[in-house]
Formats: C-alpha cells, structure tokens, sequence
C-alpha cells in the first residue's frame, strides 16, 4: 500500500468508522464489543483494500462485514449457557439516554436486531438491507414485521402502518 | 406514540451517545498492518538468511570443520531465557479494568509470537500480540491496542521456575499491562 492509497483509506476510515460502530452497537448492546467489531470490519477492508478501493463504496462494503460479524456475535452470545454467562464479570457501559428502547431490542433474535437497527437508525430502505443482510426482501419485511409487534408490546407503544 | 417513532427517537439517541476514538483506533489499525508487513519480512528474511547458512555449510565443509566443537556463542554474551510454552494464570479484576479478570492463557511461539486468549468476558483485543527476549529481559507490546493504546512496549525481568514462569516489572508506562502480568503466577500447561 503506497501514501495515496493509504491516504485514501484513512479518509474512508475517517468518514465511516463512527457510523458503523453505532449500528453495531445498537445491535450487539455493548460499545466495547461494537468498537472491537467495527475494528475487525475494517482491519479486514485494509487487508482487501487493493481491491475494495475501487468500489463505488469502499466503506459500505466494512458496514456489511461488521453488521454481519454482529449478528453472528449475538447470535453466539445467546447460545452460551445463561450460567456461564452470568459466572463472567460484565464490562460496564456507561448509562444509556434511552434504556427502555435498548433493553426491548437487546430481547429480539439477532437477524431482528439488525434489520431493525439499519430501518430505523440507518434510514435505509428494505432492498438495501436484504442486500447487506443478505436475505431477499420479503424475508427483511419478515423480521421487521416480528420486530415491531414484539417491540410495541415491551415499550407498550402501538403499531400503527406498515413497513415501506 | 407510535412504536416507529419511538424506536426511531430512542436508537437514534442511544447510537449517538456512542463516541468512538476515531484517531487512536485507526492509527492502531495502521500500526497493526506495519506489524504484520514487518513480520511478514523478518519471516522472509530469516528464511533467506537460513537457505545462506545450510549453502555455506554445504559448500564449505573443510573450512568450517575445523571450528567445530568451539563454542558459537561469544564469551560476553548471555543465553536468552526459553520462554516458549503455554502457561496459564488467574487474574484479578482491576478497579480501572475490571474486564480483565479471570483465566488468561499466555502461549509464547518461535518467531516472536505472543498467542493470548483472554477470558470470555474480557472485550479488548489481543490478537497480533509480539514478544522478544533478550537475556532475562522479555518485552511485549501486549493490549497495545486497547489498553495500552499509544504507550510504549513493556519490560519484564522474565524467570523459569518449577511449574512455570515468573515476570517482573523493569519498565512498563501501561498499569493495566502490569497489574495482568506482573503479579500473576503463569503455570505451564501443556
């Protein structure tokens, strides 16, 4: 990697990284596990960057490996044992300004967490989120659909519409 | 309320009340990939420099032969103390760093190779971890990532003993780094 393409990454990093790192914490909970993650996502965009680099979006490319390195974080996560995970000392986070909300998203299956942190943080329409989730759209309406119902009941909020 | 307008004020907020350090990280991820290039030609090196020595020793056995049996080490120098092996240690919780309580594994490999693995709660990094021994002397740039972001390496007076492996402080700017491996008594496993 010569200065310019280095350059190059680091403006990528610089323009990317804060906004990733915030959709994976919304999905995995903990700003430690979602900095380490978002790391890994773009440790690995430098490695691929000779040919990353030329993507339209080089950084869209790292927000899907790191969404997808959380949801299979998550996902392990809820397999462990609840003993062995209650045996482990808890980093803690600092207070969050809505625990509410935290807290009924933290009780979704992971695939949910994901498509409900990039539809509602992200703003992003179904068929870019089947794109990085890699499922077809139906099935990101699926999630969603689930998500929402499951959600109204924890916050007590009602379910008004329907997902675009 | 509406649940989509709830979640979309709440997330938004939470999200937003995370604040990564932006700079620090990616200068670490810039220095994690000169290591890695570094290595990747200490490894290149070393295999030429070792395809050198086994030509001189075919093409000039005579000359060579008559040394044999003297010692390869000069008078003044002294042997590096082997550290190579896995050990294993229970550490306490920190009152700055109370994530890197429980059993840590320490695996010292050739090549300068530090392979850690941490407890299942510990969140940090401690992959591409790299150790050098000279003397008794041990040096690793351990947590250089998380904990010990930005400081530099630590030394260790490095000691075998019975069942393992004993490190004491020479020089370590990075107190988490310390309080792992200075007071922990590193068991050698197999």
């Amino acid at each position: 990697m010569d200065r310019d393409e280095e350059r190059d990454y680091e403006w990528v990093y610089r323009a990317g990284f804060a906004s990733v790192a915030r959709t994976v914490f919304l999905i995995v909970g903990s700003r430690a596990v979602a900095e380490e993650i978002t790391q890994d996502a773009f440790l690995k965009l430098l490695q691929k960057w000779s040919t990353v680099s030329d993507y339209e979006r080089p950084e869209a490319w790292a927000r899907k490996v790191a969404v997808r390195m959380a949801i299979r974080h998550v996902g392990r996560e809820r397999s462990r044992p609840l003993r062995e995970l209650r045996a482990q000392p808890r980093p803690t986070d600092p207070e969050l300004p809505d625990p509410e909300v935290a807290h009924a998203v933290a009780g979704l299956a992971p695939m949910q967490r994901a498509a409900v942190a990039l539809y509602y943080w992200e703003d992003r329409p179904i068929v870019e989120i089947a794109r990085i989730l890699q499922v077809s759209e139906s099935t990101v309406k699926q999630h969603l659909y689930r998500a929402r119902a499951r959600l109204a009941v924890s916050l007590r909020e009602e379910v008004t519409g329907d997902v675009r | 309320m509406s649940v989509d307008e709830r979640l979309r004020i709440g997330l938004s907020r939470n999200a937003l009340s995370m604040t990564p350090d932006v700079d620090t990280l990616l200068e670490s991820a810039l220095a994690r990939r000169r290591r890695a290039r570094r290595a990747r030609w200490a490894g290149a090196a070393g295999g030429l420099a070792a395809a050198a020595c086994a030509l001189a020793v075919v093409v000039l056995p005579g000359g060579l032969g008559r040394d044999r049996g003297a010692p390869t080490v000069p008078a003044d120098a002294t042997a590096s103390v082997d550290v190579r092996g896995r050990y294993t240690g229970e550490v306490a919780a920190l009152p700055t760093a109370p994530s890197v309580a429980g059993r840590w594994v320490l695996e010292f490999r050739d090549a300068g190779v530090l392979v850690v693995t941490a407890p299942p709660a510990y969140p940090g990094v401690v992959s591409g971890v790299l150790y050098a021994v000279e003397g008794d002397e041990l040096r690793t740039d351990l947590f250089s990532q998380d904990l010990c972001s930005g400081l530099s390496l630590g030394r260790y007076a490095v000691a075998r003993t019975a069942t393992g492996l004993t490190l004491t402080e020479v020089d370590d700017p990075c107190a988490p780094r310390v309080a792992v491996l200075a007071p922990t008594a590193w068991d050698s496993v197999p």
